[in-house]
């Protein structure tokens, strides 16, 4: 369980997150939304560690991460995957080394062994074939793709987190990757999509949290999050309201 | 000392090796060689005249070990190996690489810093070393076909400055220019920010501290050897 009570972070001078306080299991389907800059990304970085809150706590099955070293944080990470903005696939190693990196870091798997599994998680996003090819060699969509069978091979992980999974993807490939998030979160694990594409947060949560300048509007179901009277909301929601009417 | 703790990366310091070292030996034979050349016109110009023509390699000897080569290859290592540290590790920290290493319960320090440091401590030296050879030779070929001395006089000058101080000048130097390049150039990666602008910054600001670190520090090891062996 992941709890922020009121969470301030600042960056150079300038609030990020202010104030912010929720509890989210492990296993919920949850979406963030807002506007570029609001603050989205930072949530994930302080569920992970990866960003210390300037004030309030963030606790992770009751414990505050502000009072673990990296060696314990390093455990606490690992019961998360996490799949970044484009992929952030390591530059260096070929789809198939990028995709192992968990089990060569984590695990005593023999060569076979990773092998066997590599394959596999290649083959659940569909890029058997591209295995050793690099990074620079793919598109953005299979960059994702990528990006999430290498998240997928976090076995411990209860939760995962997707940082704008389908920013910047043509619809086909919006579509693959939501697929994917869905049949990720088959085996029980929750997960968290930070976006601001309302209808891939629509398809794929239960839970919405609307974010903007670092504040928390909005925070519940999906007949809540539609009828909505915050007014920045709906301001959010409003270009879209026409389709939103026919759901 | 967590960055010299378990795991080690043995894979990742060699490759670091193999960039740092194979990759900059060209350039390190061919700045070595010529200033070797440079330097011995000079001296032997000076010396001439004089007829001190017996200490020319002797001079050029010292010169060589324990200043213009350490120098000469700390500025080419900094330049291209310490602006390549930070340019990748700044590109990897914008890409959100370093946060996907911290989220998969990986040291970035581990991984990335400490291959980078161990590699350079090994390379700089070596490449020094070698730097060396180098410089007497391109002294050599100018004293015995430009100005005609005897080849056995210049050795044996060269042979009879192989002592313990020139060689604590030699191997020292290089070792903490090494540490320092990799350090600083690690250092300024890890903390940029911004863009295409970012990779330029972190980049010139590797080099330009690398090298104005490198020559304070040539000159305080000097002063220190220079009291312990006077």
């Amino acid at each position: 369980m992941i709890t922020f009570k009121d969470v301030w972070f600042w960056h150079e001078a300038r609030p990020v997150i202010k104030g912010a306080s929720f509890t989210i299991n492990t296993d919920e389907k949850v979406a963030i939304l807002g506007p570029s800059g609001s603050g989205k990304t930072t949530i994930l970085k302080l569920i992970l560690g990866l960003s210390v809150a300037d004030s309030g706590q963030v606790l992770f099955d009751g414990v505050d991460l502000a009072s673990l070293n990296e060696t314990k944080l390093d455990a606490i990470r690992l019961k998360f995957s996490i799949v970044f903005q484009e992929g952030a696939l390591f530059d260096s190693l070929s789809v198939r080394e990028n995709v192992a990196f968990y089990f060569r870091e984590h695990t005593r798997y023999s060569f076979s062994q990773i092998e066997e599994r590599v394959r596999m998680l290649l083959k659940t996003v569909d890029l058997e074939s591209e295995a050793e090819l690099m990074p620079e060699q793919l598109s953005g969509g299979m960059k994702r793709r990528v990006a999430i069978a290498r998240s997928l091979a976090v076995s411990g992980a209860r939760m995962n987190l997707y940082d704008e999974p389908t920013s910047g993807l043509d619809p086909v490939n919006a579509g693959i990757i939501r697929n994917l998030i869905s049949d990720a979160a088959k085996d029980g694990r929750g997960f968290i999509v930070v976006t601001h594409e309302i209808f891939d947060a629509l398809s794929l949560a239960s839970r919405f949290m609307f974010l903007k300048d670092g504040q928390i509007l909005f925070d519940g179901g999906r007949d809540a999050f539609l009828h909505s009277q915050v007014p920045q909301l709906r301001e959010f929601l409003n270009p879209y309201r026409y389709l939103l009417d026919k759901l | 000392m967590g960055a010299f703790s378990k795991p080690f990366y043995a894979q990742e310091i060699v490759e670091q090796m193999n960039h740092a070292g194979p990759g900059t030996l060209l350039i390190a034979l061919i700045t070595t060689f010529v200033v070797g050349m440079a330097l011995s016109i000079q001296v032997l110009n000076q010396f001439e005249g004089l007829g001190l023509e017996s200490e020319v390699g002797r001079v050029i000897g010292v010169s060589v070990i324990r200043e213009i080569s350490p120098i000469t290859l700390a500025l080419v290592f900094a330049g291209r190996v310490g602006s390549g540290i930070s340019a990748e590790l700044a590109a990897m920290v914008q890409r959100e690489q370093i946060d996907t290493l911290r989220a998969f319960g990986v040291s970035p320090i581990k991984k990335l810093v400490t291959p980078r440091i161990l590699s350079s401590l090994i390379m700089l030296p070596s490449l020094t070393f070698i730097g060396d050879f180098a410089a007497i030779i391109g002294g050599f070929l100018i004293t015995t076909v430009q100005y005609h001395s005897d080849p056995e006089l210049y050795w044996s000058s060269i042979r009879a400055i192989m002592d313990l101080k020139n060689t604590i000048f030699g191997v020292s130097k290089p070792f903490v220019f090494g540490y320092l390049i990799a350090t600083i150039s690690c250092h300024v990666g890890m903390r940029s920010q911004g863009g295409s602008l970012g990779l330029k910054n972190a980049a010139t600001k590797s080099y330009v501290l690398s090298t104005v670190t490198v020559m304070i520090t040539d000159f305080l090891i000097t002063k220190v050897i220079w009291i312990f062996f006077p």
